[in-house]
């Protein structure tokens, strides 16, 4: 009893306290790494959707006619129900209407949201611009227009490049289109 | 007094494993949709060399010729810096054959995607055979 009284134990062991230590570093590491995790499924599925997002839409520009094939008709407007889709082929893939291609590049920035409602660039914060050159038979740079909103600092930006031609002028027309948000 | 150890053999397993785990969970979210889209990026840029080459009049100037050499002057011309291709003609009988890649372009990794298309020039059919992949110089 009298032992008892004189020497008092203690709560705390050192053992305890090197679990504990440990046990948070483990907990730390596990919140850590999940927290990347979570980051990176984020960064995936952003990118996932910009790819699908982007080749979905740059097919039917290089791939089909609009509808009406039309579009790039003056007396039709966007905010209507004149214009399902565009396209800027002659009708064939990746041969471009060189006429559909001018007023796409001279009307873009005019018409920016409508386009990118009828490109299919809608349910998300999207932003879009095109880069189209233009080049001769012999590879000479005779045109190049940038259109839409270019992203000012680094964010989430996906950038297609594709090749079309046109028949009528003999030219080559290189179409790079970023998308991102 | 002996003194129970801390780390037991369990622990130190469970430890292992949850560290494992992680990783591997890591590893397979990075990257999973890459190669996906790279091949349909690869499969559309060639669709779109092939058109160009049978609208522009090249597969003709080729054959005309007997010359590959502009075909490689196309694809570096036009192609995106990244992006590697070659072209591969040849006749029905694969008697006439011609090839020719994009400058610095001959090394291939493994991913390659070919698109196939046929050329009719003096009813004489010829076939095409376009291969792209990525490149990593």
């Amino acid at each position: 009893m009298n032992f008892i009284k004189t020497k008092k134990s203690q709560a705390i062991t050192l053992d305890l306290v090197l679990a504990m230590i440990i046990f948070m570093l483990i907990i730390s590491v596990i919140f850590f790494t999940s927290e990347i995790i979570i980051q990176k499924i984020d960064e995936n599925q952003i990118r996932y959707d910009l790819e699908l997002v982007s080749r979905n839409s740059f097919e039917i520009l290089l791939n089909s006619a609009g509808n009406p094939s039309n579009w790039h008709n003056n007396s039709l407007t966007f905010n209507s129900t004149d214009i399902k889709s565009i396209g800027l082929t002659d009708g064939r893939n990746s041969l471009l209407d060189i006429k559909k291609v001018d007023f796409f590049i001279n009307s873009f920035d005019l018409y920016y949201d409508e386009y990118l409602k009828t490109i299919g660039l809608i349910g998300f914060n999207y932003s879009l611009f095109f880069n189209i050159t233009q080049y001769d038979i012999n590879y000479n740079k005779l045109d190049e227009d940038v259109i839409g909103k270019v992203p000012s600092s680094k964010k989430h930006v996906l950038i297609i490049e594709r090749l079309a031609f046109n028949t009528l002028h003999d030219r080559y027309i290189k179409i790079k289109m970023g998308v991102w948000i | 007094m002996k003194k129970g150890m801390l780390f037991t053999i369990e622990a130190m397993l469970g430890l292992l494993l949850v560290i494992l785990l992680l990783v591997s969970i890591y590893d397979n979210i990075s990257d999973s949709k890459l190669p996906k889209f790279s091949n349909l990026y690869l499969f559309d840029i060639s669709n779109d060399i092939l058109v160009l080459f049978r609208h522009s009049g090249e597969i003709d100037k080729v054959i005309t010729t007997k010359n590959p050499n502009t075909l490689g002057i196309f694809l570096d011309y036009m192609l995106p810096y990244h992006i590697c291709s070659s072209i591969e003609i040849s006749d029905h009988l694969g008697t006439e054959s011609y090839i020719s890649f994009k400058p610095g372009c001959v090394i291939r990794n493994q991913n390659v995607v070919s698109v196939f298309g046929s050329h009719i020039i003096d009813e004489e059919i010829y076939y095409i055979n376009i291969q792209s992949w990525i490149s990593f110089k």
